[in-house]
């Protein structure tokens, strides 16, 4: 009987485009709704396999102060004894924090001059070659129109000048879009950090991390130790927070997705009912009748699917995720000039197909079926 | 399909006849309820038959050619269809029995507008599975019978009202119908296209197919082999017999 099915899917199809108002309303809503939630999931994922790279490549534990259960600057006398311990193979001190720079907030980073040209970050210009020099990132040098040779002034407890050796390339990591990277002992001066520095990141030999830990933990000092393990895990718990946001959203679209199709698609109005009565009248089951229904439903669900996966994809990849970005991503300008790191998985794509089957088939189940199973007879007369 | 004799429910061998036993039907008519009732009679439309009914507005007349053609159930009582007796949780056999042996004119012009004519007139064809150029091919093999050719592929929204009747009788006929049911089916037409729908009616009845039909246009009158008149909720007709007679 695949003639019936080919027929009905026909018809089916004929009824869509007989009903451009209807249809087209609904469609658009729900490729609204699943552009967004495809969009912002392609952003979540992109961010977070990027934050767990960006953790896989960085340290194996980050050590910091404790000071009344929050973080708190790291005497520097501690990074010698961290050196000392078993397995541990290097110590690399930080000082981060934020100041403002022209109308942005910029994050400083400081670090010894040599662990920057071990990581060895796309530059636009060049690695610093003295403490004199910085790195800025891309999205930084865009706002405040900073290249390769221009000055810039840090004023912390104490003001310093420097020049811009390079600008981190905009297909960077997206953690260092509004960074000034600059030596860690110019950034002591600037924080007034003289005895201190933020963090200290240790690597050690293969197998040791958890040993290094425990042994730093076991000092029973002010001490705050975080595995590569537990920055993954407050990683994911952080995106997963933003994804609930979304998926809370994308819930209530679902909610007032249902009724609005129910209205739209005149599924329940009177020259509809009356159709669906020739129809019976004419010999045609309730069953055709609701198999025609559940294919328009079907066919309306792969066309919003089916753009919508396209428009976030050129949304996100074609645009750069304007507006929308700045949920993930905060700080970042309504326009972002960089790349947004984003993954579009095939598992969002069949739940959006799957949501927009949801939404039809819910908000036409109860018109379809009382049109459907309706006397023909009083329909026409 | 050929009309034959076909084995009754009660072990009563049955022709294709159509038969309403001691039916009762409320039904909305303008100011309140009407009732039409043939609670204490029988009635037997013979196979090949050519049936009129007439009788005033609001007797009960598209009421009663619902329930023969299966579009309405009746309250109470038991009816048979071309000899198969139809019970009110039928749907599928009434579907099949409409589709496949039936032809209707409805007495208000009701169609798919946003679809061609040639798919209106063979939507029936759509469930059963016939191929797109079939159903066409037949849907103008019949639009020609009544003069409508050209009109297949038209819209039923450009046509005058002349011509969706004939749309409307051309539907009734493609499926070459055992029972043909028409409520009115000239009354809203000219002269010359209800003289093309009465020669299309004769035609198939003149193949053997039954016609049951209300109307007051004396041109459907006159070839009745029987008149059934309604009143007052009730047939007054010489030819209804009484129940069990």
């Amino acid at each position: 009987m695949l003639a019936r099915h080919l027929n009905l899917l026909r018809a089916a199809a004929d009824n869509v485009a007989a009903r451009p108002g209807g249809y087209g309303l609904a469609t658009l809503g729900l490729i609204a709704s699943l552009t967004l939630l495809l969009a912002g999931v392609a952003i979540s994922e992109g961010v977070r396999a990027e934050a767990l790279a960006s953790v896989d490549a960085g340290a194996d534990i980050y050590v910091t102060g404790d000071a009344f259960g929050r973080e708190a600057p790291l005497p520097r006398h501690w990074l010698d004894r961290f050196a000392e311990l078993n397995g541990v193979r290097r110590v690399v001190p930080r000082i981060i924090g934020r100041l403002p720079l022209g109308d942005e907030i910029a994050v400083i980073i400081g670090v010894p001059r040599e662990a920057v040209a071990n990581a060895n970050p796309p530059i636009v210009g060049r690695a610093p070659a003295s403490e004199a020099e910085v790195l800025v990132g891309r999205v930084l040098a865009d706002e405040l129109g900073l290249r390769p040779g221009s000055r810039i002034a840090l004023e912390g407890a104490t003001s310093r000048v420097f020049t811009v050796a390079g600008i981190i390339d905009g297909t960077a990591a997206l953690w260092s879009a509004k960074a000034v990277t600059c030596d860690l002992e110019e950034a002591a001066i600037v924080f007034g950090l003289r005895d201190h520095v933020t963090d200290a990141c240790l690597d050690t030999r293969p197998g040791y991390a958890d040993e290094v830990a425990d042994a730093i933990e076991q000092w029973d000092e002010p001490l705050r130790v975080q595995t590569r393990t537990l920055v993954k895990t407050y990683v994911t718990r952080g995106m997963t927070i933003r994804g609930g946001l979304l998926a809370l959203l994308c819930l209530v679209v679902l909610a007032g997705a249902i009724p609005a199709f129910a209205v739209t698609t005149y599924l329940g109005h009177v020259p509809r009912r009356r159709e669906v009565a020739l129809l019976k009248a004419e010999g045609w089951r309730t069953a055709d009748v609701l198999e025609m229904v559940a294919l328009e439903n079907a066919l309306v669900s792969f066309v919003a699917a089916g753009l919508a996966i396209t428009l976030a994809w050129l949304w996100v990849r074609g645009l750069g995720a304007p507006i929308i970005a700045g949920f993930f991503l905060t700080d970042l300008p309504a326009f972002p000039e960089m790349r947004i790191p984003a993954r579009f998985l095939p598992v969002p794509a069949l739940l959006a197909i799957a949501f927009s089957l949801i939404v039809t088939m819910t908000g036409s189940i109860y018109t379809t079926w009382r049109t459907a199973t309706a006397r023909p007879g009083t329909a026409l007369r | 399909m050929a009309n034959g004799h076909r084995p009754a429910g009660d072990g009563v061998a049955m022709t294709d006849a159509t038969r309403l036993e001691a039916i009762t039907r409320r039904y909305p008519v303008a100011g309140g309820a009407g009732r039409f009732e043939l609670s204490s009679t029988t009635l037997e439309i013979e196979a090949g038959s050519w049936t009129v009914i007439t009788g005033p507005s609001g007797a009960g007349k598209t009421t009663l050619l619902q329930i023969i053609a299966g579009l309405d159930e009746p309250d109470a009582g038991r009816r048979w269809i071309l000899g198969r007796e139809v019970g009110p949780d039928a749907e599928s056999t009434l579907a099949l029995l409409r589709r496949e042996r039936l032809g209707i004119i409805y007495q208000h012009d009701v169609f798919l507008e946003h679809l061609p004519v040639w798919e209106n007139v063979s939507c029936r064809l759509v469930p059963a599975g016939v191929p797109a150029r079939e159903r066409r091919e037949r849907a103008r093999a019949t639009l020609t019978e009544l003069g409508l050719a050209g009109a297949a592929d038209a819209r039923p929204d450009v046509l005058s009202g002349g011509e969706r009747q004939r749309v409307a009788v051309a539907r009734a006929l493609v499926g070459n119908p055992d029972l043909i049911i028409a409520d009115e089916p000239t009354s809203q037409v000219d002269r010359e296209t209800g003289a093309l729908v009465v020669q299309a009616l004769r035609r198939r009845h003149t193949a053997g197919t039954t016609v049951v039909l209300a109307t007051h246009d004396p041109a459907l009158m006159d070839a009745a082999d029987r008149h059934l008149r309604l009143h007052a909720g009730g047939l007054a007709d010489p030819g209804v017999t009484g129940a069990g007679s």
